[in-house]
């Protein structure tokens, strides 16, 4: 995107004047993220953390054999970290450094996932109603606020339970389900003002297809915005299955999760004196969710022009 | 004005009707009915039978639609309990008053802690107060709910032992003391501050945004211009203004308190409507868990008609005509 856009500057560049170079030249969006990064050290750190983080979780989780970690060994039950098992062991005799691999990749592929659905929803939805507006708007905007003013997180547990032969997938269609409202809402709004917009009168009035308005004009305009939400959405989509996965209604009980891993917090003696069992994953999870957010808000200073430090 | 709250209420009824369904639907969809407790190796299958078509389980959907919805809505009727072998509406009931409590100390310590940090870190933006409070409020932003909970249990009741971890009152005091109220207080301020520092973020935000524009404003100017000391045009005109999005925010606090108590009353292990919720789920309490879902649908939708309705009388320019 940013080498296109690059190329259609230095050709209207040629027809104008030298000096004028300099002036009408405006940063491309990845230009000022660089920027922003630059003169925010602390968004740097967490990036690169944050980079560290997947890298390490996912070749762990990809060298490490998921039956073998999951295999219950009683002899080592509850070892605190020592040698052996560099954090300790649960009930199970499990390594709880190999769970924590293990539970945090699946914890970040469902997020991703949850944030891949639900934003490709309140994009196509988003875009769709902004740009046409008229009583399809209307109607998907009632339907939105209804969603939205349910008891999410009630509803969900309960879905869980109902639903015969729980898999990850119907988990993560369920949550899908619940939270597209917030992309929609988003995109709506900024498609709204954006199609009421100069350039996208001219572009209908030289014929281009609706839906070429839609994805090749009105969407890059306001794709920073968008990349802003699917930041911290996916922060949010982690820490909510992660907390459904704490309390028992996540991801099915063949699937562990940081949540899960969190969860052992519950049994008896763990607040006290086997700290092992679930402080390496609160902490990871805390740790996630500071630098995601981090990052998003670093992004979000750069998409808008207003609040920009560099 | 009236005719924006009646308008709201309108908008409401559908709704309502639409959560019903949805709610009745879950019930149906769950395994079993309330004779599959009866069964056992010699029961006659006939009779079962009987039972059912007597108590309208073969009608048509429709039909046990209107009969489950005219039940509640008659007689508060939401079936019987199988765990705690009582009417729900008077367990619940019962659940409902921790909750009540619990969720009333949350509101007055999330505004004793919001208010006067927003206005300050906005009065003195740029200040070591305000950087701090930014930091403060992008971590309870950022943490998820049950590991602040979590920590906090860890630091504070296993830790320091300053307060209780688990239970809602100490056993055996007598009920109505003023030991009994001391000591209800004493297992509630732990959740109840937890809860608090989740849900200020909002408020500390936008109060701090709104005091950093009101600055520039004319009427702050003109007020100050007029010779009103610098401490009343923040207490009394910039203070005044500011509160519109906070009024605007109580019924969705509200809201997100009462999604909240699911976790930090699991996690507190105190006996509200929340942790009823959980336990009835995990002993697959169903009549239990439906009322509670159709009950916090009920109050979520009224949570966000408060807020259009407080929206509505502070400012007037929104009002539906």
């Amino acid at each position: 995107m940013s080498r296109k856009e690059t190329n259609s500057d230095t050709m209207v560049l040629d027809i104008n004047e030298e000096e004028l170079k300099a002036l009408s030249d405006a940063p491309t969006f990845w230009q000022v993220l660089k920027k922003e990064f630059k003169m925010d050290k602390l968004a740097t750190f967490c990036l690169v953390l944050l980079i560290i983080i997947f890298a390490v979780i996912f070749i762990g989780s990809a060298v490490l054999d998921q039956d073998q970690v999951m295999r219950i060994n009683l002899r080592n039950k509850y070892l605190p970290p020592g040698d052996e098992f560099i954090l300790g062991t649960d009930i199970g005799g499990r390594s709880i450094a190999g769970q924590l691999f293990i539970g945090g990749r699946n914890s970040l592929l469902i997020g991703f996932a949850v944030t891949i659905f639900t934003s490709v929803i309140g994009i196509v939805v988003g875009l769709i109603v902004g740009y046409y507006g008229g009583k399809v708007d209307n109607i998907i905007m009632r339907i939105c606020d209804f969603i939205q003013v349910l008891p999410a997180t009630m509803l969900i547990i309960t879905f869980v339970v109902v639903i015969p032969s729980y898999t990850m997938w119907h988990f993560i269609l369920i949550m899908t389900a619940f939270y597209w409202v917030g992309m929609t809402r988003l995109v709506r709004s900024k498609a709204l003002t954006e199609s009421r917009r100069d350039y996208i009168n001219a572009s209908k009035i030289m014929g281009t297809s609706d839906l070429k308005i839609m994805f090749g004009g009105i969407f890059p305009n306001i794709s920073s915005i968008i990349i802003v939400d699917l930041i911290l959405s996916f922060a949010g989509n982690i820490g909510i299955e992660t907390g459904l996965s704490f309390l028992g209604f996540g991801l099915p009980p063949s699937t562990p999760s940081l949540g899960t891993l969190v969860s052992y917090a519950r049994t008896p003696g763990a607040m006290s004196d086997k700290l092992w069992l679930w402080l390496p994953a609160s902490l990871l999870i805390l740790v996630m969710m500071l630098c995601i957010n981090y990052v998003g808000q670093a992004v979000r200073r750069a998409s808008d022009a207003k609040q920009r430090l560099g | 004005m009236w005719k924006t709250v009646l308008r709201r209420f309108l908008i409401m009824i559908p709704q309502l009707i639409i959560l019903s369904v949805i709610v009745f639907f879950i019930g149906k969809m769950m395994p079993g009915d309330p004779f599959t407790g009866l069964i056992t190796g010699d029961t006659d299958p006939a009779a079962i039978a009987a039972l059912r078509e007597k108590a309208g389980l073969n009608d048509p959907w429709p039909i046990q639609y209107k009969n489950w919805i005219s039940r509640i809505l008659g007689n508060g009727d939401f079936g019987k309990s199988y765990t705690y072998k009582m009417q729900v509406s008077t367990l619940i009931g019962q659940r409902a008053q921790n909750t009540l409590w619990l969720s009333l100390l949350t509101l007055i310590l999330t505004y004793l802690i919001a208010v006067p940090l927003g206005v300050y870190a906005g009065r003195y933006q740029n200040s070591k107060l305000d950087k701090a409070v930014i930091v403060y409020n992008f971590v309870s932003y950022a943490i998820p709910s049950f590991v602040l909970a979590l920590l906090m249990i860890l630091i504070f009741g296993y830790k320091l032992g300053w307060v209780p971890t688990t239970g809602s009152v100490e056993i055996g005091i007598q009920k109505g003391t003023a030991a009994y109220y001391g000591s209800r207080f004493h297992y509630m301020i732990m959740p109840a501050v937890t809860s608090a520092i989740l849900s200020t973020t909002t408020t500390i935000q936008y109060l701090r945004n709104e005091v950093i524009d009101a600055k520039t404003q004319d009427y702050v100017k003109t007020a100050r211009s007029k010779g009103v000391p610098t401490n009343k045009v923040y207490s009394h005109h910039i203070f005044r203004n500011s509160l519109l999005p906070i009024a605007a925010f109580f019924g969705f606090t509200i809201t997100g308190l009462l999604s909240g108590t699911i976790f930090i009353e699991t996690i507190f292990g105190y006996p509200g409507m929340g942790e009823l919720f959980i336990s009835s789920i995990n002993s697959r309490d169903y009549s239990v868990m439906n009322a509670l879902v159709l009950l916090f649908g009920v109050l979520t939708l009224v949570g966000s008609l408060l807020s259009d309705i407080i929206m509505s009388i502070v400012d007037p320019r929104i009002r539906i005509e």
